[in-house]
């Protein structure tokens, strides 16, 4: 596959978020068997790794995309119709940390999960052990020429604890002033210790 | 709903790159070089879209062979592919881009099979460009489905000044505490939300 000609245009970082994107191929049975899976999690199927991923707290987002092989769109007769053989898994992820951090995670924490997710595709070797397992993502990543964030500086588990930070301080706020002095010293003192560990700051 | 998870949207969308052998330079570079110069932080152009967290555009040049014994194929058209995290529905962020960010779009998407210059009043024509572009998502994860990115960045504010506001509260009487805490938590909520890209 040929990559791009100069580092110049690949950022596949931007400050503490990272962005990895793979592209693999999948027979069409195997593809058929995933995107039952996909449609099943709808109904509350195969959700156990939206949990793990939710515990691991370094992905901001996810996605996976089955292009099936005559769904790559054509706009005008112009274009020529592609003429392919394979569908393909299209996986973007946004995290924090880096590839090799974010991929022994995976391996380790869900292996389950991503086997579930890649096995269809040909020529997976597992997730573990790790090494193929990154091989495989390494063979199959396309560089991202642009990427933004709204909140660079922020990870994940910055978000999660600022948001929950956000919403027991204006809990406190709305009741402070009515409070005496005295009430609202003890107050306080509890609301800190209740928001100790949404403490800290991102940013540059 | 595949494309959602709770109130957050994600679009997926391929662009088909005009071929054109005997260009140069060949417009899959030209889209290269203009998001090489692009800035990624508080300059960026998606500083100006109110809904978008985070996004990314790649330049598809072929599938990936995985070598003997799979087939090896390649594809026709290059592609520029679109994913974007944003708050809220498909065309009222992409009507926003239209909007905010009309030159940007143009000097990407002119490289782009089918695309027609986004100009005042048709952001609606971007709408639909994209639209046609779209491929499913099949499974969308957010970490922080229901937070809109104003909330995002006021909550990442507000962590970043508590924590001063709170060492120089100490020592002081519970009157004085309390007075100044108020008053800190109404400068909070009147606090312009900060810009996207500096956070």
């Amino acid at each position: 596959m040929s990559r791009p000609f100069n580092d110049r245009f690949l950022v596949n970082t931007n400050r503490r978020v990272s962005a990895i994107t793979t592209l693999s191929p999948m027979h069409w049975w195997p593809s058929f068997k995933l995107r039952v899976v996909f449609f099943l999690r709808q109904f509350g199927w195969f959700t156990e790794n939206a949990d793990s991923l939710k515990r691991l707290s370094f992905i901001h987002f996810a996605r996976w995309v089955i292009i099936r092989r005559n769904s790559f769109p054509r706009l005008d007769r112009s274009q020529p119709m592609e003429d392919l053989k394979y569908d393909y898994l299209l996986f973007c992820s946004n995290f924090n940390g880096t590839w090799d951090q974010y991929i022994d995670a995976f391996s380790h924490a869900i292996p389950i999960g991503m086997d579930r997710a890649f096995g269809s595709s040909v020529k997976y070797p597992g997730s573990i052990p790790t090494t193929p397992f990154k091989h495989y993502i390494r063979a199959n990543q396309l560089d991202t020429n642009y990427y933004y964030s709204a909140y660079p500086h922020a990870t994940t588990n910055d978000v999660k604890r600022a948001l929950d930070l956000a919403a027991k301080f204006q809990d406190f706020a709305a009741r402070a002033r009515t409070m005496t002095p005295t009430e609202f010293q003890e107050e306080y003192e509890l609301f800190l210790y209740e928001v100790q560990n949404d403490l800290g700051a991102s940013g540059p | 709903m595949p494309n959602r998870s709770g109130q957050a949207y994600g679009l997926t969308a391929l662009s088909p790159i005009i071929r054109d052998t005997g260009r140069t330079p060949a417009h899959e570079t030209e889209i290269r070089e203009f998001l090489g110069s692009l800035d990624r932080e508080g300059n960026s152009p998606f500083s100006k879209i109110p809904t978008m967290h985070l996004c990314r555009w790649t330049v598809i040049d072929d599938v990936p062979y995985q070598a003997h014994p799979a087939h090896e194929e390649h594809l026709k058209s290059k592609y520029l592919m679109f994913t974007a995290n944003f708050d809220g529905d498909r065309d009222t962020t992409l009507a926003l881009m239209a909007e905010h960010i009309p030159d940007t779009l143009n000097a990407i998407y002119r490289h782009c099979v089918g695309f027609e210059p986004v100009g005042v009043g048709n952001s609606q024509a971007f709408c639909r460009y994209i639209a046609r572009c779209q491929i499913t998502t099949s499974l969308f994860f957010a970490d922080y489905p229901d937070a809109r990115l104003s909330d995002v960045l006021r909550a990442l504010q507000l962590q970043r000044e508590f924590v001063p506001m709170m060492a120089r509260l100490q020592g002081q009487s519970p009157a004085q505490v309390q007075q100044q805490f108020l008053a800190f938590a109404e400068r909070m909520q009147n606090a312009p939300i900060p810009r996207p890209g500096t956070m």
